[in-house]
């Protein structure tokens, strides 16, 4: 950057031509051409006018750098032309040639904003260095914009830069975070049918929380989240390398959770840092023994629900793992009895609910009153602050065959009577419970657009059977419809899951899901009713 | 989060301990004491509500790989649940004290 020159010692060959234009207003001929003989020393461009009114107009139509002008002229005087000149341009530099200065021309000047006098006749040193010194502010403020310019250029490289980096990193966490059974049906034993829904939220795009899902070949699942404790890309990575290994140990060994977690424990121990702990979870789900097999180390307690409504709080054995863990117990919860299992991570026990509370304080009765993870996420967000929260993962096991409090099912034998269908299933159901307005709209808009979605791409073979069901076990109801002959099985689902034929039916419930083989579409959603959601 | 430490051993904490920085002033006071060669460290953590999980990951490399006997005393029971509920009150030897 050029370094402001001292002005008492600088000459005009000590200051290379710019490429500035100077403009050069003088009505009188002879000094014109003496002021032309210097000024091309010192400027590259010298745009002339003979008065005020043609150099208002050159202004106007070259754009020049700095403006050089006598007071006294034809037409329009310096001060007059200058005026005109600030009200369109305040920043140009502006000096001001003049034979007498008495103190209203000198009051005027300075309010315009003229930035140097020079006074007739020309003392020609004082000329070169007025005209030199302005030169130079004028070529670094250039300099400067130009930096300055380079300087945004720069920082909206690095930001696509980085967003496209945070991009790649989101579409790699994702890539680990594996859920083999995304709204698939999961059969146990008698029949019984189960399904697992997650939630994954992370405050940045790489987070210290990660999960893996998987269908192992003999039926059984296993799930594992992770929870790098922590911050930063550190922890990221720990759960990241966590969640990988887990995804490496199910694909190439044969999975029982006591040599699944040997091995993982092994890994660990060599990628963890010294003051770094895991807290994590392995969960092995037998849904044919009726059985859940887990290792917990330092997630939050399990939130357990009965087929009755019963909550209760299952801690882990195991605090949180570290680069010297010793043994870890295993233990076993039976799943004879039970409607939904809840495991999270303690973005959401820690969240805040005001200075001198978290969620943790409220996560046990909110759980009561939520049959889904949907509902219960609905009412995390309705008392923590959205902008506070760390990186949240919840998941749930849940079966989806309750105990029921009121049935209803009917077939249709062709589409005409979709409509007819659905407007009687809403009404016994508003006779059964307290419905609100808006859920009743919204049920209305699920079904229909579940039997649109189906019509328009030929998949419904009738007749058709919509069935419902009221299950009481959590405090507020939870509605499971049942469309039968609907889908054609799992493979063309798993097309239409990827675009938008779901999407729509999934934003008006809670969770849907898929069984296969059957071509039947599980649509579950809470019926929060008259009651107050808040309360 | 206010700090202070008493004697050679004894780091007492009061407000909640709830960002990175607290943490780090909870580290620094305790490895001071440490450097200075307390084996036994008594922390007091009169009134936080929780604990941060780096704060967890200091005193388990502490407990288990310097090897320093350490003694907690929280004041808020949610501390001691949350500590339970990780399965560390015998590792940090966490007690309930009225403050």
């Amino acid at each position: 950057m050029p370094s402001r020159t001292d002005s008492n010692n600088v000459t005009s060959s000590d200051v290379a031509p710019a490429n500035l234009v100077l403009l050069l207003v003088e009505d009188d001929l002879l000094s014109r051409d003496m002021l032309l003989i210097k000024l091309k020393h010192i400027f590259t461009h010298v745009e002339v006018a003979a008065d005020g009114a043609k150099g208002l107009q050159l202004f106007r139509d070259q754009a020049p750098d700095i403006i050089l002008s006598d007071q006294i002229m034809p037409c329009l005087s310096g001060l007059d032309m200058f005026r005109k000149i600030r009200a369109i341009d305040q920043n140009i530099p502006l000096i001001l040639m003049t034979s007498f200065m008495d103190n209203d021309i000198l009051l005027e000047a300075i309010n315009l904003g003229v930035n140097r006098f020079i006074p007739k006749p020309f003392n020609h040193e004082v000329l070169v260095r007025v005209l030199t010194e302005l030169k130079l502010e004028v070529s670094g403020k250039r300099y400067m914009e130009q930096c300055r310019l380079q300087e945004i250029t720069l920082l909206r490289y690095r930001d696509q830069y980085n967003a496209m980096q945070q991009e790649a990193a989101r579409r790699k966490e994702r890539h680990v975070a594996r859920h083999d059974l995304r709204n698939k049906v999961i059969y146990g034993a008698d029949g019984i049918r189960w399904g697992i829904t997650v939630t994954h939220t992370p405050r940045d795009i790489l987070c210290g929380d990660g999960y893996t899902i998987r269908n192992l070949p003999d039926g059984r699942q296993l799930v594992f989240m992770v929870d790098a404790m922590g911050s930063g890309l550190s922890a990221s990575l720990s759960a990241l390398l966590a969640t990988s290994f887990c995804n490496y140990l199910v694909d190439h060994a044969t999975v029982s959770l006591k040599t699944l977690i040997t091995g993982f424990q092994e890994y660990l121990n060599g990628i963890l840092m010294e003051d770094e702990v895991l807290s994590c979870g392995f969960f092995l789900v037998d849904l044919m023994s009726r059985k859940l097999e887990m290792a917990v180390c330092g997630l939050p307690p399990l939130l357990v629900r009965t087929l009755d409504g019963l909550v209760r709080r299952v801690p882990g054995a195991n605090p949180p793992l570290h680069g010297c863990s010793g043994s870890i117990e295993i233990t076993t919860l039976s799943l004879s009895d039970i409607a939904d299992v809840m495991v999270m991570t303690d973005g959401i026990t820690d969240a805040s609910l005001s200075e001198s509370s978290t969620y943790r304080d409220r996560l046990e009765n909110d759980f009561q009153a939520s049959p889904t993870l949907a509902a219960l996420l609905r009412r995390f967000r309705l008392h923590t602050v959205r902008g506070e929260q760390d990186d949240l993962t919840l998941l749930q096991l849940q079966r989806l065959d309750l105990p029921a409090a009121w049935n209803w099912r009917q077939e249709f034998e062709e589409t005409g009577q979709r409509t007819g269908t659905i407007h009687g299933l809403l009404e016994a159901l508003a006779g059964e419970i307290d419905l609100k307005r808006e859920e009743r709209s919204e049920l209305e808009i699920l079904l229909n657009e579940a039997l649109t979605n189906d019509l328009a791409q030929g998949r419904l073979k009738a007749p058709g059977m919509l069935s419902a069901s009221l299950w009481q076990g959590a405090l507020s109801p939870l509605l499971t419809l049942e469309l039968t002959d609907i889908w054609p099985g799992l493979d063309q689902f798993r097309n239409a899951s990827e675009g938008s034929v779901l999407d729509n039916i999934r934003h008006h419930c809670d969770c849907a899901y898929i069984q296969d083989p059957g071509s039947r579409l599980l649509l579950l959603k809470t019926i929060v009713g008259g009651a107050d959601y808040a309360h | 989060m206010h700090i202070e430490h008493a004697g050679d051993n004894e780091v007492v904490i009061t407000g909640n301990i709830k960002s990175v920085e607290d943490s780090l002033l909870i580290k620094e006071t305790i490895n001071t004491l440490v450097a200075q060669g307390s084996q036994n460290i008594h922390l007091k953590i009169k009134d936080s509500l929780s604990i941060t999980s780096t704060m967890i990951g200091y005193l388990m490399k502490l407990v288990h790989q310097e090897k320093v006997h350490l003694f907690i005393t929280v004041g808020d029971s949610r501390l001691y649940s949350l500590l339970e509920e990780l399965k560390l009150l015998q590792q940090f030897n966490v007690h309930l004290t009225e403050h």
